[in-house]
């Protein structure tokens, strides 16, 4: 059998690089975002004010992805803001998927702008990885008119890395003999799964970089890191043997959250709100016939500091009313009733597809009429859209009865797996 | 007027084989006549998929206040308009 052959392929500034390239040929538009500091920025009344996507130039002026626009303009007066259109990123990541299934029969889309492609065998077809890369990039820009970068490699982490390495509008390949060369001098931090919090206590230990992490003493980095010392020693090694999987995996649990446009500092504002994200919740594990038997609530105060709670209910539900008077009473006792709140999150997870439901002898309420109730809701909302019916309380109209997640506007299948 | 991305008004013709045709546009001229030109000649003509939106190109000859002028215009498939992309010369 042929060695393995794994390409990454990522688009260089995803967003950035789809809005440009559709004001460009579509639009019709003479400056190309590509090559001014410009950035695609959320919402600032909304209070969603971050960078989503900054340009080469604006990263010149060391402009980063999640910083606030009003810290980016200080930075960069001249900077041009483009608001996001989730609508064109979709169709354009799908334009891609489309463009690398016909290349290889296998494509794993890892996120919006980044797919994994199993080219293995292909040898023939195409000829070797580094020429096939360079021919697959060439024609998403010819065909599509943005850039990627494509890692090759042997397996889904060195072909991840090499990806990564220098950009944009290139191939890169980082094969298991090519490690001490082009991996391993690489600062510890650039590794896969390595986050923040990770570096810090590499950097206590005397790891720099990735090749130091690979000759440290797996022993030492269990007793440090437990589980997650073994995935990083064995990925700053380069071993890696996920497959590659072109079915989109199932949900380990469903949870949205919102920024609330003005802080809420009673609890009955909160719990408004805590509502709407059930419904949303308990809307989107009714659709997919999921019920979950773990409940959890998460609050960021107006000083960000950050807090949630979860709960195990006897009987896994998708009932709105039940997962919000659980949500409730996680709330009261997470909550301590004076500290504005930013932001509320509603979380559900230890999912099951059972059909049936464990009654027990302490049930307040009557859930077979809770849940005829909700289906039949549902079925309304599905016919006739999602504001056809809703809750007296959101009458006012001051909390929108269903929050959390993309805009309604923006809602496009983004997080579903592209056909 | 403006030098490219003009929505204009079009009638078209399609043949058996699916392939579509402009025939004549009608669009607003800088005194706010409207003003009708009837395509002459396409001189190339493609598909295209950027951003992952398909259209498609002409390049076609028209006569704007009597003068022969090559326009590129655009037919976005998804939303069925059709736009002047730019004029060539």
């Amino acid at each position: 059998m042929s060695k393995p052959i794994i390409f990454h392929i990522d688009v260089n500034s995803a967003f950035l690089s789809w809005e440009a390239c559709y004001r460009v040929n579509i639009l019709g538009e003479s400056a190309d975002l590509r090559d001014i500091p410009s950035v695609v920025g959320g919402d600032q009344e909304k209070r969603h004010g971050i960078v989503l996507a900054k340009s080469n130039s604006a990263k010149k002026y060391k402009i980063q992805t999640g910083e606030p626009l009003v810290s980016a303009l200080n930075k960069c007066p001249n900077l041009t803001i483009v608001p996001p259109n989730y609508e064109l990123y979709v169709t354009s990541s799908r334009a891609l998927l489309k463009i690398l299934k016909e290349f290889s029969p296998l494509v794993e889309q890892y996120s919006i702008d980044e797919a994994y492609c199993d080219m293995t065998g292909t040898e023939n077809i195409y000829g070797t990885p580094i020429a096939a890369a360079t021919y697959i990039k060439d024609k998403i820009y010819e065909e599509l008119g943005f850039t990627v970068n494509i890692g090759c490699s042997s397996n889904k982490l060195l072909a991840k890395m090499a990806g990564d390495f220098q950009k944009p509008n290139m191939v890169h390949s980082l094969f298991p003999e090519e490690i001490p060369d082009k991996m391993w001098p690489l600062d510890v931090g650039d590794l896969f799964f390595v986050g923040r919090a990770t570096q810090k206590k590499l950097r206590s230990l005397g790891i720099q970089t990735i090749g130091e992490l690979a000759h440290t003493d797996i022993n030492i980095l269990r007793y440090h890191f437990k589980k997650h010392g073994e995935v990083i020693y064995n990925y700053a090694n380069g071993y890696d043997f996920t497959p590659l999987i072109d079915i989109t995996p199932q949900n380990k649990g469903y949870g949205n959250s919102i920024t609330i446009p003005i802080d809420a500092s009673t609890a009955s504002s909160a719990k408004m709100v805590l509502l709407s994200l059930c419904e949303t919740v308990s809307t989107r594990l009714r659709a997919d016939n999921i019920k979950a038997s773990c409940i959890s609530v998460s609050i960021t105060d107006c000083e960000f500091s950050h807090a949630s709670h979860q709960r195990n209910i006897t009987a896994s539900t998708n009932i709105t009313n039940e997962i919000y008077t659980i949500a409730c009473l996680l709330f009261d006792e997470l909550w301590d009733k004076k500290t504005p709140i930013r932001q509320l999150g509603v979380h559900t997870s230890k999912l099951s597809n059972d059909d049936y439901r464990q009654y027990n002898l302490f049930d307040m309420y009557k859930y077979d009429k809770l849940k005829k109730l909700d289906s039949a809701i549902d079925e309304i909302r599905g016919r006739y859209g999602e504001d056809s019916v809703k809750r007296a309380c959101f009458l006012d109209g001051s909390t929108n009865h269903m929050s959390g997640g993309i805009d309604k506007a923006k809602r496009t299948g983004i997080t579903k797996g592209v056909e | 007027m403006q030098t490219n991305n003009i929505p204009v008004e079009a009638i078209s013709v399609c043949n058996t084989i699916g392939d579509i045709r402009p025939m004549r546009i009608r669009l607003e001229d800088d005194n706010h006549q409207l003003m009708i030109l009837n395509v002459n000649e396409i001189i190339y003509s493609k598909e295209c998929n950027l951003s992952g939106i398909i259209s498609y190109r002409y390049g076609c000859k028209v006569h704007i206040h009597g003068v022969e002028r090559l326009i590129e215009l655009m037919y976005n498939v998804q939303s069925h308009k059709w736009t002047i992309l730019k004029i060539l010369s």
